[in-house]
């Protein structure tokens, strides 16, 4: 019950929302890009 | 032209340093509170920059880089001597006075900085390759100085009003939210409502109907490393202590007839790239022309994100594997 009681107050903290990307990455805009 | 640089602080100071490399810039001045820091500068930069001693000189743009609150008194001076501005604050205060100051007969540029500054550059950017833009999403993490920690450490009470569904509605402080920036900052937690982007974003963009804006904010559970980034921009230049920030900028809307999210984003030292956008915008055509406009106004973003791609300050987009 204690263990519970910390992991929520962790994942309040924390924060709940927030989906993290599954796939792909990030990729510096080309010259090309910002013309 | 001449450029005058008011305030030399961590934002400030970088101004200067980006405007002396600057071909068009025939002059650079500087004005300080701090005789020592004017004193330093002229150390560093030498004949390149001189003292602003003179109140009638002839500058024909001004950086204002002064401590956030203190903007609208500054730029309203500059402004009735005929000299146009360029404001680097991000003080929400400063920013809704600056809207109002009559530049009738001077070129005033607000938002000229990390954020909002390049935060809104990037939202034009995307905003343009999409049609039917419907929602804008702002997040950023940082602080340009000491000055400017301080007031993101108080950010936790002053909320923006977000701009949803076509109305302005009190920014919901909520549950903090993930928000995955570029490596090395990663997933940090976000709040909403503590950034002045959805004010100047809509003047941007008036159409779209959702524009909402978050901010990490320093505590025990936030902590931004200060390893050099994988991103090329930080790395070649100055190394300092300063820890990185970064905007990300979510822009929702159609292309080619089917729902479309483009994702773009910026890590660097936030006052080493405030200083290079006020340079950038300082040194545009457009920030001479009589009128006041939000950075993010500019007609040609292209141009300025090309310009501090030049100057090392590279934005960077998420694409989703195929």
């Amino acid at each position: 019950m204690v263990l519970a009681g910390l992991v929520g107050a962790v994942l309040r903290l924390r924060g709940t929302g927030g989906k993290p990307p599954q796939n792909g990455g990030w990729r510096e805009l080309s010259g090309d890009e910002l013309r | 032209v001449i450029v005058g640089v008011h305030g030399l602080g961590a934002v400030g100071i970088r101004a200067v340093r980006e405007l002396v490399g600057t071909e068009d810039v025939e002059r650079v001045v500087m004005r300080s509170s701090r005789p020592s820091r004017v004193a330093a500068a002229r150390e560093s930069f030498g004949d390149r920059v001189a003292e602003w001693t003179d109140p009638d000189a002839p500058v024909d743009v001004v950086v204002v880089a002064t401590a956030p609150g203190t903007h609208v008194d500054v730029a309203a001076q500059h402004l009735a001597a005929g000299r146009s501005v360029v404001s680097t604050s991000d003080d929400p205060d400063d920013v809704r006075g600056l809207l109002d100051l009559d530049a009738s007969a001077a070129g005033l540029t607000i938002g000229a900085a990390f954020s909002p500054g390049l935060s809104c550059l990037l939202v034009r950017h995307a905003a343009a390759a999409l049609e039917d833009v419907r929602l804008i999403r702002v997040a950023m993490v940082g602080f340009g100085g000491p000055e400017c920690k301080r007031r993101r450490a108080e950010a936790r009470s002053g909320i923006e009003p977000a701009w949803r569904d076509g109305r302005w509605a009190s920014a919901e402080s909520g549950p903090p939210e993930l928000t995955w920036f570029p490596d090395p900052v990663g997933a940090l937690d976000t709040v909403g409502g503590a950034l002045i982007e959805p004010l100047l974003l809509h003047r941007a963009l008036p159409s779209v109907p959702t524009i909402s804006a978050s901010l990490v904010v320093p505590g025990p559970t936030t902590r931004v490393t200060s390893l050099t980034t994988r991103l090329p921009g930080p790395a070649r230049r100055e190394r300092t202590s300063e820890p990185l920030g970064a905007v990300r900028v979510e822009v929702s809307g159609r292309r080619d007839g089917v729902d479309a999210m483009l994702v773009y984003a910026v890590v660097d030292r936030p006052a080493v790239a405030a200083g290079a956008v006020a340079a950038v915008a300082a040194t545009r055509p457009e920030a001479t022309e009589p009128g006041v406009r939000a950075l993010g106004e500019s007609p040609d973003v292209l141009a300025m994100l090309h310009e501090l791609a030049r100057r090392g300050v590279k934005a960077a987009t998420f694409e989703p594997a195929t």
